[in-house]
């Protein structure tokens, strides 16, 4: 746990200058403060003295962000920002001199940084949302500028790739290619929370870390944008992160404002994210800026300078003890130091100065490193077929002996090897192992032409390459061991492992799995490996094994590493293999064991966790929809449950993968009972856990329940407990906000008779539920169509103008519809419409067939025959003779005027309670004259009488005819919800009104007459006489069921019946003498 | 008075996600992250469990009713990836068909006018949306990718009467399809179903939110020629679109700002009230007033129904 002590360090208070911007120069000789009145230089030799004052006179702005020039040659210039524009300066023999100012952003300034390896460029970000690139030889106009969409929090340069910078916008991260700025390379959705800091690591080049107001440090591998490596939680915002310059560790730093009480910077070692490593107390307000420093009278301590807002500054002292913890190792640093020295050394131009020729070492190891993986892919093009030939023959003769010895111990091992690695090719040029110093990388490993040459081999072999077997004389070269690693392994001890070596980065990566953990260690092999040096184990990242497994390990290897390396001998093999016995052994304890739970089989996107989670939506949990008709279903969160107490914005996250941070910092602070192992390294800890244990994964977790949640009631206990994380569902009756009622639905009548009559039911129906606007509605309408002119045109006698263009007659009408179809009240308008509207008759009017026996079931199919079939009279003359004296006889009973007797006439077949209209009406238009144009028979057709009928219905209308389609909607509309009222009858009732009738169903329709009085029935029963319809010709059975006939004699039955009797016969079996059989295939041809 | 009819004690075991009725307010689907789909019959005060479907692998984050012209069929989708249409067999629940061509969790979905046929429509988190179409034995699927950048988090059918047809003139043919979906890229979009080619065409991009889209819907028709669409989104406000059919604009209209994100907008039948709930745990519901403005009628904090008791 992290000691706060006090480490020694000096302060010196500064209280004048009201500094808000520090910065160190290059050297750590000088720091600047910069605040909106003063900038002062003061010499870190003497802090308490300021070598130079300079007063900023008529400055409106303060002093935003400040950087000395990091590289020697422009040592002496450095930057501010203040508002919009950026200045530089220079700090030259004793004297402060504005140079240029930078002037093109157009908000706030909130951060610059100088670029790494070239000290012309700067970059500079906004609140405009800008990131500009500047060149300061050419100052008026930024070399590049980057756009985003929110305003940039931070830039910063990638420290060791030249061409990268990353810029923090609100919660994501930009990376950017200074190479291609239209667009950034990389888009990191980092932060649930605006970004305050953002630092690169000195180490690796895709790794940066960030920090935010949402409380965490991010660890982030820009190659994987969709999840962070790392991350630390705490309590607070964070206002920096930045990664220390030894080890791997980062200091942070609370977000001033907010938390008055912690000042204090925090030192992290990447290694272990659960407690910072050391607290730096001091400070009695909050930190504003630190920066590190090398103690220049002893090179191997580092010095952190902070400027706090208490106005002191302080130098704390960073000692290897420090340091140490970390995860720096002094004496691993000054070997890797030195082996890195060399490779430059040998790879790279002559080393010119100490500092400032960073950049062009860069550079040069850039392009060797380009050559050295152009090269190989020509090379091995030639010598792949050239050489491919004798590989077997020169690897035995031109080996080394070492090699020839491995080989020759183990020529099994070596087959193999060339099997596995299917085309490496072990020339005579690689295995030139007396060669010291690092051989021209040339065609061992083809396989891979991508600049990283990795080599897979994810071991499996069986036969061993004996540890002892390399022993004699020179140690062999780094592709040697590489290629001859034989990680023989019972593959039972652990689940599986994978190496990965990287010859040109002198590195050898480790992944084992086993029991749910993954450990992923890092080899680096200094160049004065394996005579001087052993190589350096780290740790990377996505190990899951706590910090104590790892110090055993790691113990463990630099054992076994030291001893070989004290016989010169290489040491990976063995390594690896100590490595996964101790890592068996570890992970076989019992201390392991309880949070080993197996990874549920199948679908592995079972929990939350999946990499996609950022584009998932946050999951809805409470809601309400309106559903069927007047309902509101609503599902809640229990009322118990609340949101996290410990966010700090307020509004619910986005996406789904807030979830698991949350949870993180959920668990982290309610509970001590998280297993504590894989608590870092994975953003969803507890994620790839199974969903059953305890800890599981769920949305509810992220409410923050409330702990002293008891049920009060005993008895309810149980249940309670079940169901502790649901809400009930609530099912809410909205009915009255709803211009709609179902009670209105049922009780409404439509009377096309007694249209008086109906308006005044139904105003009785709305006085009763309430509706008092549509109780003058309906008396209104009541009144209006008394006076309606369909008895007589000529009843209105004062005027020559009908009724009907009356103010109070269309226009009324017209206005009351207006006024309910902006209220979306269906219901009353179709009601309206309806009654003022005309019924439409459908086109199959079903025919009255009175005083007609039959004494078999009968098909009507006259209008069917007469279209279709020419020939049927002549098939059947009897049948034909029937339908003429059918339709004669209708024609005697419309002459006669019988009650029922007119074809065209329906009939109510429903015997409703509510409606009462069960009753053959008469003629619609109540007119004399279509009965007497009846009176000719040749011309009762349907035409004449529509012709009348539209003649009648425009005088009668009171609707607006050219909003017909329009009420038809809402008449379907109304009917929809009367179906889903379950009141059919008063649906279908709506649904006559409809002026566009549906289409009339195409295709034959089968109907059935009545075998007892001759009425044509629809079902099985006969409405009339109430008797079944229809029974089979063969058992006499009323049929209900499924049933078939023959077209052309009209007999049927059952059709299983039928189906049996016609296998084996082919004439009806009533005995009519239909042969069914062939003239329904006659029928059909 | 709006009145609880019912409190359904749902026995998941994790957060509910959706709950919906069917078509005749009769049975309740739920839904939840306990990877259970969930149907009871509701009878008055009282309810019964029919079904406790388990066939997801993730949390199940909507279900919707089908038309019951073609049958009890319900469907849902989960972060499993999956939509499962269900149907009522006998009295047996049983999984019909599966749709598992998402690369990403199924956000939402939306089942077609009942005059286009048994269609499914459904957006995914991988940007993509897909209709699937019943066809005799089969479902017929056609994704319609990048739909939206990042992901697709709403879906909504328009009813079956195009505005365009709605005016009074005759009926042309049947209606057009329309589709209206939002998304990450915090545009609403409306796609329309080209009949000559097959394809669903991008018609509109309306651009109004400010941060992800988390709900859309198109109102119901009841005959007016203007169409109303609603919106939220994570920016915590809710957009009514009104096109009035005879401009063909659609204009947008801010109901409100509201004080946590909003999850769901939903009409009532006729179109006239707007449910509004999100991640307050609170519901709102607005009506459109005779001189155009959006009124809320009530706020419910849920839980206590008793405050509810408001009269129109």
């Amino acid at each position: 746990m992290a000691v706060r002590w006090s480490s020694e360090n000096v302060v010196a208070e500064h209280r004048d200058l009201q500094a808000n911007a520090m910065a160190l120069d290059w050297r750590g000789e000088y720091t600047l403060l910069a605040g909106r009145r003063n900038l002062a230089l003061i010499s870190l030799n003497k802090p308490s003295e300021v070598v130079k004052r300079v007063s900023r006179t008529r400055q409106k702005y303060d002093v935003t962000a400040a950087e000395w020039n990091p590289i020697q040659s422009q040592g002496h210039t450095f930057v501010l920002a203040s508002g919009e524009r950026a200045e530089i300066c220079q700090w030259t023999e004793g004297s402060l001199n504005g140079t240029t100012s930078l002037r093109a952003h157009t908000r706030t300034i909130t951060d610059l940084n100088w670029h790494r390896f070239d000290p012309h460029v700067l970059a500079t970000c906004s609140i405009d949302t800008f990131v500009h690139i500047w060149d300061t030889r050419e100052t008026r106009k930024p070399v590049a500028s980057l756009s985003a969409i929110a305003g940039a929090s931070q830039v910063k340069w990638n420290k060791l790739n030249h061409n990268f910078l990353a810029s923090g916008h609100d919660c994501n991260i930009r990376v950017w290619d200074n190479r291609k700025t239209s667009q950034p390379a990389q888009y990191i959705a980092a932060h649930l929370s605006k970004i305050q800091g953002l630092d690169w690591s000195p180490n690796h080049e895709n790794h940066l870390v960030t920090s935010s107001n949402d409380c965490t440090v991010k660890f982030f591998n820009i190659t994987n944008p969709r999840k962070a490596e790392n991350f630390i939680n705490t309590l607070s915002p964070v206002w920096r992160a930045r990664y220390t310059p030894f080890g791997e560790g980062v200091v942070t730093v609370v977000v001033p404002q907010l938390r008055r009480g912690e000042n204090s910077l925090l030192l992290w070692s990447v290694t272990d994210m659960s407690a910072p490593v050391h607290t730096f107390v001091g400070h009695s307000d909050v930190v504003l800026e630190f920066e590190w420093r090398q103690n220049t009278n002893n090179p191997g301590e580092h010095q952190l300078v902070t400027w706090a807002r208490d106005q002191s500054l302080r130098i704390w002292k960073i000692d290897q003890h420090l340091q140490r913890l970390c995860g720096h190792d002094i004496e691993d640093d000054a070997a890797f130091a030195e082996s890195t020295d060399s490779e430059f050394a040998n790879e790279a131009a002559p080393v010119q100065g100490e500092s400032e020729c960073d950049m062009e070492k860069f550079d040069e190891k850039d392009k060797t490193g380009e050559q050295d993986t152009l090269d190989p892919v020509q090379d091995t093009k030639q010598q792949c077929t050239q050489q491919n030939a004798e590989n077997t023959e020169r690897a035995s003769h031109e080996n080394s002996p070492e090699i020839g010895l491995a080989t020759s111990d183990a020529p099994q091992t070596y087959d193999e090897l060339q099997g596995s690695l299917t085309n490496d090719q072990f020339t005579g040029d690689t295995g030139t192992a007396n060669v010291p110093v690092l051989p021209p990388v040339t065609s061992f490993l083809n396989t891979v032409s991508a600049p990283i040459r990795t080599n897979h081999n994810v071991v499996s072999l069986t036969s061993t390459l004996p540890s002892g077997g390399i022993s004699a004389g020179q140690p062999m070269s780094l592709q040697q061991e590489f290629s001859l690693l034989n990680t023989s392994l019972d593959n039972s001890q652990v689940n599986s492992v994978e190496v990965v070596t990287e010859v040109e980065k002198r590195l050898c990566q480790v992944t084992a799995k086993h029991k749910n953990h993954t450990v992923c260690l890092n080899i680096n092999f200094p160049l004065t490996y394996p005579r001087q040096h052993t190589p350096i184990f780290r740790f990377s990242y996505g190990t899951t094994i706590d910090i104590s497994c790892k110090t055993d390990l790691l113990k463990v290897l630099k054992t076994t590493a030291s001893q070989y390396q004290r016989k010169h001998k290489a040491c990976l093999e063995p390594c690896i293999r100590v490595f996964v016995n101790h890592l068996k052994e570890l992970l076989g304890d019992d201390r392991l064991n309880s949070i080993e739970t197996p990874l549920g089989n199948g679908y592995s996107g079972q929990v939350y966790g999946s990499y996609q989670d950022h584009r998932v939506p946050f999951p809805r949990t409470s809601g309400a929809r309106f559903s069927s008709a007047g309902l509101l279903v609503c599902f809640t969160r229990p009322m118990f449950m609340k949101k996290g107490s410990s966010r700090t914005e307020s509004s619910t996250p986005r996406s789904l993968s807030a979830l698991g941070a949350y949870i993180k910092n959920y668990m982290a602070q309610k509970s001590s009972t998280v297993p504590t192992s894989p608590k870092y390294s994975y953003i969803y800890p507890a994620l790839s856990h199974s969903p059953s244990i305890e800890h599981s994964v769920s949305i509810s977790h992220y409410y923050y329940q409330d702990k002293k949640f008891k049920s009060k009631r005993g008895k309810n206990e149980d249940e309670v407990g079940r169901s502790f994380n649901v809400g009930s569902v609530l099912i809410y009756d909205v009915k009255s906000l709803m211009p709609l009622s179902r009670d209105l639905g049922a009780s409404y009548v439509l009377d096309e008779n007694d249209i008086v009559g109906a308006c005044l039911h139904n105003r009785d129906a709305a006085a009763a539920v309430g509706r008092r606007d549509l109780v003058q509605l309906w008396s209104l309408a009541a009144a209006t169509t008394s006076l309606r002119p369909g008895l007589s045109i000529n009843a209105w006698e004062y005027t020559d103008s009908p009724w009907i263009l009356h103010p109070f007659a269309r226009k009324l009408v017209n206005s009351i519809l207006d006024h309910y179809v902006t209220m979306n009240d269906v219901q009353t308008v179709t009601m309206i419409c309806c009654t003022f509207g005309m019924k439409m008759e459908p086109q199959n009017t079903t025919y009255a067939r009175k005083g007609r026996a039959e004494s078999n079931s009968h098909l009507l199919l006259d209008r069917f025959w007469r279209k279709h079939i020419p020939e049927y009279g002549s098939l059947k003359r009897n049948q034909r003779q029937t339908s003429v004296w059918a339709k004669l006889d209708r024609l005697s009973l419309l002459r006669g005027g019988k009650m029922g007797g007119s074809p065209y006439n329906t009939i109510h077949c429903l015997s409703l309670e509510g409606w009462d209209t069960c009753t053959v009406r008469h003629n619609r238009s109540n007119s004399e004259g279509s009965l007497s144009e009846a009176t000719r028979p040749q011309e009762v057709d349907l035409p004449a009488l529509e012709s009348t009928d539209t003649h009648q219905k425009n005088l009668a209308r009171f609707l607006d005819c050219n909003r017909g389609h329009q009420f038809d909607e809402m008449k379907r509309a109304y009917a929809d919800i009367l179906y889903r009222w379950g009141l059919l009858q008063q649906r279908a009732m709506v649904l006559k009104y409809l002026q566009v009738q549906p289409p009339a169903h195409k295709g034959v329709e089968f109907q059935t007459d009545c075998v007892h009085c001759g009425q044509s029935a629809k079902g099985p029963q006969c409405l009339y006489c109430r008797r079944f319809s229809f029974s089979c010709a063969i058992c006499h059975v009323a049929v209900k069921g499924a049933s078939n006939f023959c077209i052309v004699c009209g007999h049927g039955g059952h059709a299983y019946h039928l189906l049996e009797w016609f296998r084996d016969h082919d004439e009806c079996p009533t005995g009519c003498g239909c042969d069914c059989i062939e003239e329904m295939d006659h029928l059909f041809r | 008075m709006v009145s609880v009819i019912s409190n359904v004690e749902t026995g998941h075991d994790d957060m509910i996600h959706d709950a919906q009725m069917d078509y005749f307010g009769t049975r309740l689907a739920t839904c939840s992250s306990d990877r259970s789909v969930r149907i009871f019959e509701v009878k008055g005060t009282s309810q019964t469990l029919i079904a406790d479907l388990r066939e997801h692998e993730g949390p199940v984050w909507q279900v919707a009713w089908a038309h019951p012209m073609y049958g009890n069929i319900l469907a849902s989708c989960s972060y499993d990836r999956k939509v499962i249409i269900w149907q009522e067999d006998g009295h047996k629940w049983k999984k019909v068909h599966e749709y598992a061509n998402h690369d990403s969790s199924v956000n939402s979905l939306c089942w077609a006018p009942h005059e286009h046929g048994l269609i499914l429509a459904c957006a995914s988190a991988d940007g993509s949306f897909s209709v699937l179409t019943s066809t005799a034995h089969t479902w017929e699927s056609k994704k319609i990718t990048s739909a939206h950048s990042v992901g697709c988090n709403a879906v909504s059918w328009a009813p079956a009467v195009a505005p365009g047809s709605a005016d009074g003139t005759s009926r042309s043919g049947t209606a057009v399809q329309r589709i209206v979906t939002g998304g990450c890229d915090s545009y609403v979009k409306i796609w329309k179903f080209d009949s000559a080619t097959g394809e669903w065409i991008e018609e509109l991009k309306l651009e109004g939110h400010s941060d992800w889209v988390r709900d859309v819907a198109w109102a119901p028709s009841i005959g007016l020629p203007r169409s109303i669409i609603a919106s939220c989104s994570q920016d915590r406000r809710v957009i009514i679109w009104t096109n009035d059919g005879v401009t063909g604009v659609w204009q947008p209209r801010e109901l409100n700002t509201f004080d946590d994100v909003i999850w769901h907008v939903s009409w009532s039948v006729t179109g006239n009230i707007l449910a509004v709930s999100g991640g307050d745990n609170k519901v709102s519901l607005w009506k459109e007033s005779l001189e155009g403005q959006w009124v809320c009628l009530s706020d419910s904090a849920k839980g206590q129904p008793s405050s509810e008791q408001r009269t129109l």
